[in-house]
């Protein structure tokens, strides 16, 4: 995947802890990283795309984050699917932020209570950052990259942004194939990034339709920007045009 | 044994049943019609979002736009009964209208953004926050 | 000890009412302003806007409470202690009761927006709100409180017992504070209204720090008052005498009490209402103290050179009330301090007394040989049991007999609420005017 890796640290146990719990957090998104790789031909995934591996015979790891993407699959409709339209597989719309997610999960466990996980602009927060105040989750402007559209105020929760403005036409939809999509950004708020993640693709592919079907699934905001900067959202919280 | 026994019952019937009367004249008063846009500023136009249902009560914030940034956040109603949501809200929806309107000044912890490019990723906001950090 | 007879309101009261009155609509108008918008409104949600308007005005109710019986100068001075602590007893019950259902508004409420169980909501309110588990601790004091108050209970408690658990309030009062100001949603979103809720409990505080800490202190260092004497007056009653410079500055007219508190490990934690018995000289005081509890029949065991702490004056059975020159003096039990007290003012400047002392027995007449054949003054003692006489001695038949020009004077009682009653009534049914009869409750409980 190849992205750029934050984790944030206000509240631990222990300093010695709280280093111990980063560097298994890291150690978790590496992991991911080389597992799920389309670049490297021995990962589960080449292999599996490939066809040489039953998808049913591989680590536990890849078969829970094929049953979140079929899960998705189903609910938006074929909307999404780690299948791209040349056939290859896919996964990264998946595996990002299911393994911040992990990664999130990891350091809970090990009793940091306060903490901000920013994975290539997948955010999980925890707690606060000082006593009394939420995390300010910036929400990036499709169009300015030090401009932002919005800031959430969190403590517990994932923000998750799909959007073509960075690495151009990554995302197609999976009915038609077409990598042409109304939308230039989404941003989903939901209680977990595995969600949040899967959403915010979903709704970059669904378009006008996505926001209200995000809700539905469990979003808690969405934020939706198109190619003529106009900006629509649905959830709680939420700012919405006319 | 005392002139008036019953006086303390009394004020207290009396309080109960003010309280309970102003709670319901509030609240069952018909609603103004919220419009749903009004240009006051030429340029500018205010939006009501409809009143949404969250975990933890309604909310509804109606947002003023000039051009297409958001200038004003207002909250009209937010979650009250859960005392977590009286927290959040009571510091978060205020901030949020604050903070949002004074870009220069808002204190951003992290930046949600589509997947970085390491061009996209020297360029953006977040790749200060995390040098100041 | 009876009840106040008031005499049409004096405009200080009306002033007291007035600002509580005033008090009472800004926190209706604050919880107005403050409250959750109608528009989507449920009826969960109006439940807690009902809640968090009782809440309110129970703390705001609380602060007056406090100011109410704080000795404060300006309320006593407007009103009369006796009216004060009146006042306070029956919003007593208002401010508790206001707090249940305030508690139980915010839980029916909340469970309905959260579609919860009750017991599920409280453990999620108890657990997400900050301090709420203060007050709720708080709140149950205010419950005992309460309760010990209630006319049932106060009844078989002794005053030590019952004054040491009202003491709780001050606890109770702390505990439910924070809350408030940290969750409580109209304070913790304006700022402004919540330094104001803040300065209204710092200025209570400050109040009552001030009156009751502050200048008796000051006060005892100025006068040096101390025990000069006991004197053992009948079986269960004593006299004690105090010395100090500048009795004078006290201000005390006969009629009047002090709460009193004596400076020993065993007195010092309350102070009692005790009437002067003379009028105070340029330097001493007296009062006349009947077993009435467990503390009165102690006082008796007291040191010379004590050293005694005074509140007051308070009261307003005083000589002024008197609209003529002929008085009769009712007195029984330890009330025959104020009525000895009285009768020396009132022969002092030549009205013409009469004063009736009721007692069991002649041991009983404490301070029969202060009321001396003179002009001016007949002093009339009536003895006996009921049970034993088989009648009232101060029924209509013969207080008419004792005093057969009571229609033409001034009445003043000084005794026992059963005493006080039975004169109260046989006075009017002799012709006295409501208006010329005048009691005073001594009981501070």
């Amino acid at each position: 995947m190849g992205v750029p890796m934050s984790i944030d640290v206000r509240d631990a146990p222990g300093a010695g802890d709280a280093h111990d719990a980063v560097a298994a957090a890291f150690a978790v998104l590496h992991a991911a990283d080389e597992r799920f790789s389309r670049f490297r031909p021995d990962s589960e995934i080449s292999r599996i795309g490939r066809g040489e591996l039953e998808p049913a015979a591989a680590s536990s790891d890849v078969r829970d984050v094929l049953a979140v993407a079929e899960r998705a699959r189903l609910s938006s409709g074929d909307a999404f699917r780690v299948v791209d339209p040349a056939g290859r597989l896919d996964t990264d719309g998946v595996v990002k932020g299911w393994a911040a997610q992990r990664a999130a999960d990891l350091l809970l466990s090990a009793g940091v209570r306060s903490f901000c996980l920013n994975a290539g602009g997948d955010v999980v927060t925890a707690g606060e950052p000082e006593p009394g105040r939420p995390w300010q989750v910036a929400v990036r402007d499709p169009f300015d990259p030090r401009g932002h559209l919005a800031i959430l105020s969190l403590r517990d929760g994932a923000v998750a942004t799909s959007g073509t403005y960075e690495r151009g036409a990554h995302v197609w939809d999976g009915r038609t194939g077409s990598r042409a999509l109304d939308l230039v950004a989404s941003t989903v708020v939901a209680p977990s990034l595995t969600d949040a993640d899967v959403l915010a693709t979903s709704v970059l592919v669904l378009g006008a339709d996505g926001p209200q079907w995000a809700v539905e699934q469990g979003a808690d905001l969405v934020i939706t920007v198109d190619h003529a900067g106009a900006v629509r959202t649905a959830g709680g919280n939420a700012p919405r045009p006319g | 044994m005392r002139a008036r026994p019953w006086r303390g019952t009394i004020i207290f019937a009396g309080a109960a049943v003010a309280v309970a009367a102003v709670t319901v004249v509030r609240y069952t008063a018909p609603s103004s019609d919220t419009p749903t846009s009004s240009a006051a500023v030429e340029g500018t136009h205010t939006v009501v979002g409809d009143a949404e249902r969250v975990t933890y009560g309604t909310v509804q914030v109606s947002v003023t736009f000039t051009g297409d940034t958001i200038t004003d956040v207002t909250t009209l109603q937010a979650p009250h009964a859960h005392a977590r949501s009286i927290a959040i809200n009571a510091r978060a929806t205020p901030l949020l209208a604050r903070e949002a309107v004074t870009a220069g000044s808002a204190r951003i912890d992290t930046v949600s953004g589509a997947t970085y490019t390491s061009e996209g990723y020297r360029r953006s906001l977040q790749s200060a926050l995390d040098q100041v950090d | 000890m009876t009840t106040a007879q008031t005499p049409a309101l004096p405009v200080g009261s009306l002033a007291v009412r007035t600002v509580l009155g005033v008090g009472v609509a800004a926190v209706f108008i604050l919880w107005w302003a403050g409250a959750p918008p109608v528009p989507g409104a449920s009826p969960g949600l109006a439940i807690v806007a009902g809640g968090e308007l009782a809440g309110l005005l129970a703390s705001f109710l609380v602060c007056a409470q406090l100011l109410l019986v704080g000795r404060v100068r300006w309320f006593e001075r407007a009103c009369g202690l006796d009216r004060l602590v009146s006042w306070h007893r029956s919003l007593g019950t208002t401010v508790v009761l206001l707090v249940l259902a305030h508690v139980a508004a915010m839980i029916l409420g909340s469970m309905l927006v959260d579609r919860r169980t009750a017991w599920g909501e409280v453990l999620v309110l108890v657990a997400g709100t900050p301090d709420l588990l203060l007050a709720v601790v708080g709140t149950v004091l205010f419950v005992a409180v309460g309760i010990s108050s209630a006319r049932l209970v106060r009844r078989h408690l002794s005053y030590e017992w019952w004054f040491a658990i009202h003491l709780a309030t001050y606890v109770a009062i702390y505990l439910t504070f924070w809350h408030q100001i940290r969750a409580g949603s109209h304070l913790v979103a304006d700022p402004v209204v919540r330094s104001a809720w803040i300065t209204l409990y710092v200025a209570t505080a400050g109040a009552l720090l001030w009156s009751r800490v502050a200048l008796p202190l000051i006060r005892h260092v100025h006068l040096g008052l101390r025990v000069e004497a006991v004197q053992i007056e009948s079986p269960d009653t004593v006299s004690v005498w105090l010395r100090g410079t500048g009795v004078q500055h006290l201000r005390a007219r006969a009629g009047q009490f002090f709460l009193v508190r004596f400076l020993t490990p065993r007195h010092a934690f309350t102070a009692h209402p005790y009437s002067i018995s003379i009028v105070p000289t340029d330097e001493h005081v007296r009062f006349t103290i009947g077993a009435l509890g467990d503390h009165s029949a102690d006082v008796r065991a007291i040191a010379p050179g004590t050293r005694v702490l005074l509140e007051g004056p308070f009261g307003r059975l005083t000589s002024s009330r008197a609209r003529g020159r002929r008085i009769l003096l009712v007195g029984g039990g330890a009330g025959i301090g104020a009525v000895r007290a009285l009768a020396e003012d009132f022969v002092a400047d030549g009205s013409d007394v009469v004063v009736v002392h009721r007692a069991h027995s002649p041991q009983a007449l404490v301070l029969a040989r202060e009321f001396p054949v003179r002009p001016g003054l007949r002093y009339v003692p009536m003895l006996g049991r009921r049970a034993d006489l088989g009648f009232d001695p101060l029924g209509p038949g013969p207080l008419a007999v004792a005093v057969p020009d009571i229609a033409s004077r001034e009445v003043f009682v000084c005794g026992p609420a059963g005493m006080s009653e039975t004169v109260v009534r046989s006075a009017r049914a002799l012709g006295v005017e409501r208006r010329a009869i005048h009691l005073e409750e001594l009981s501070l409980s």
